[in-house]
């Protein structure tokens, strides 16, 4: 399979997630945090899956000319280790969903990211919020898979609040 | 229709038009040339599906996947439009395939620049060679070809350069 082809079934996937995670916090308040906006396809389609509530895009770098981007008040630039930890005192409340693909090759690097980001879910989410990612977080129990061939190829967890939540809130960096 | 949902229908035009030109060519021998390699998927598709045949990438700069980065003697630097008018001694033969990948975020641009590279691209291919490409590329010696289901006219292009 190539890169092409791999691209495009995780295009795929990330439509029929966004799309399934938005049917699934109908009812779940609370704005969207999109981590990573790139050239803001995902936040495009987010805002139209989810035309009522606000949406939340953090990046490291201010959107480029070409991008679909929010307005300014409604992005936060900078380091997501360091500008999440303190998102809950500004937000207007615990976020129903949280979509984070900041688009690295490095895997290893998306996986740290969103094991990070996992820890700030009991402090940034409502219960039974939805955190859809790029890639499996391996002590979080994925609420569903993607079918056929979208099964594996991106990832949905849900957050319900428990004493002992798998990953730790990781202070942002000194 | 979303970014994201215009996104998947071009990918999926480029993949479809490519692999159909996989079932076209057959036989036709000549290397291929990827015009435009950006982040490399295609030209990994490229030579995934047609794993015997040389291919030869033009681009101003290299900025794909590391993975997906030709040797130095396929990789061609510079403008197209000086780097296709003095290929062909490079590519020591007449191509079979052509895919161009050209298009920027400026549509007026991108047709603009198509239309200037397709004289001195066509010189670089054999009669009956294909063309696939994301903008239109209209010209008397080429054919349109229909395109493959699913795929609809204008999101991507195919011709055929006709017999002489």
């Amino acid at each position: 399979m190539s890169r092409l082809d791999r691209n495009l079934r995780r295009l795929r996937a990330q439509k029929h997630f966004l799309e399934r995670a938005a049917e699934l916090v109908a009812q779940v308040p609370g704005p969207v945090l999109e981590i990573g906006l790139g050239s803001g396809r995902t936040y495009d389609h987010l805002r139209r899956c989810l035309p009522n509530r606000l949406i939340y895009v953090f990046d490291t770098e201010p959107p480029v000319a070409s991008a679909v981007a929010p307005a300014a008040q409604h992005f936060v630039l900078g380091d997501i280790q360091d500008t999440l930890p303190g998102a809950r005192d500004w937000l207007p409340g615990p976020a129903a969903l949280i979509h984070s693909d900041v688009g690295s090759h490095d895997q290893t690097a998306n996986l740290r990211l969103n094991e990070f980001i996992a820890g700030w879910l009991p402090e940034l989410m409502s219960p039974r919020g939805v955190f859809v990612c790029n890639t499996a977080i391996p002590r979080l129990q994925r609420l569903e898979y993607g079918p056929g061939d979208l099964k594996d190829a991106y990832h949905m967890y849900s957050y319900v609040p428990q004493t002992d939540w798998p990953y730790r809130a990781q202070p942002a960096h000194p | 229709m979303s970014r994201l949902d215009s996104f998947i229908r071009r990918v999926q035009a480029q993949r479809d038009c490519l692999n159909a030109a996989a079932h076209l060519l057959g036989n036709l021998p000549g290397p291929l040339l990827e015009i435009g390699l950006g982040n490399g998927r295609t030209y990994d598709h490229l030579r995934e599906r047609f794993a015997d045949r040389e291919i030869f990438v033009f681009d101003r700069k290299v900025a794909a996947h590391p993975d997906c980065i030709p040797d130095a003697i396929h990789m061609i630097l510079g403008d197209f439009r000086e780097t296709l008018p003095l290929a062909a001694e490079r590519l020591g033969a007449l191509a079979a395939l052509a895919h161009v990948d050209c298009g920027s975020g400026n549509e007026a641009a991108s047709r603009s620049l198509a239309r200037e590279i397709t004289a001195p691209l066509l010189h670089l291919l054999r009669p009956g060679a294909l063309l696939v490409s994301d903008q239109p590329m209209p010209h008397p010696d080429l054919e349109a070809l229909t395109l493959p289901d699913g795929v609809a006219p204008d999101r991507y292009f195919m011709y055929r350069l006709g017999q002489p």
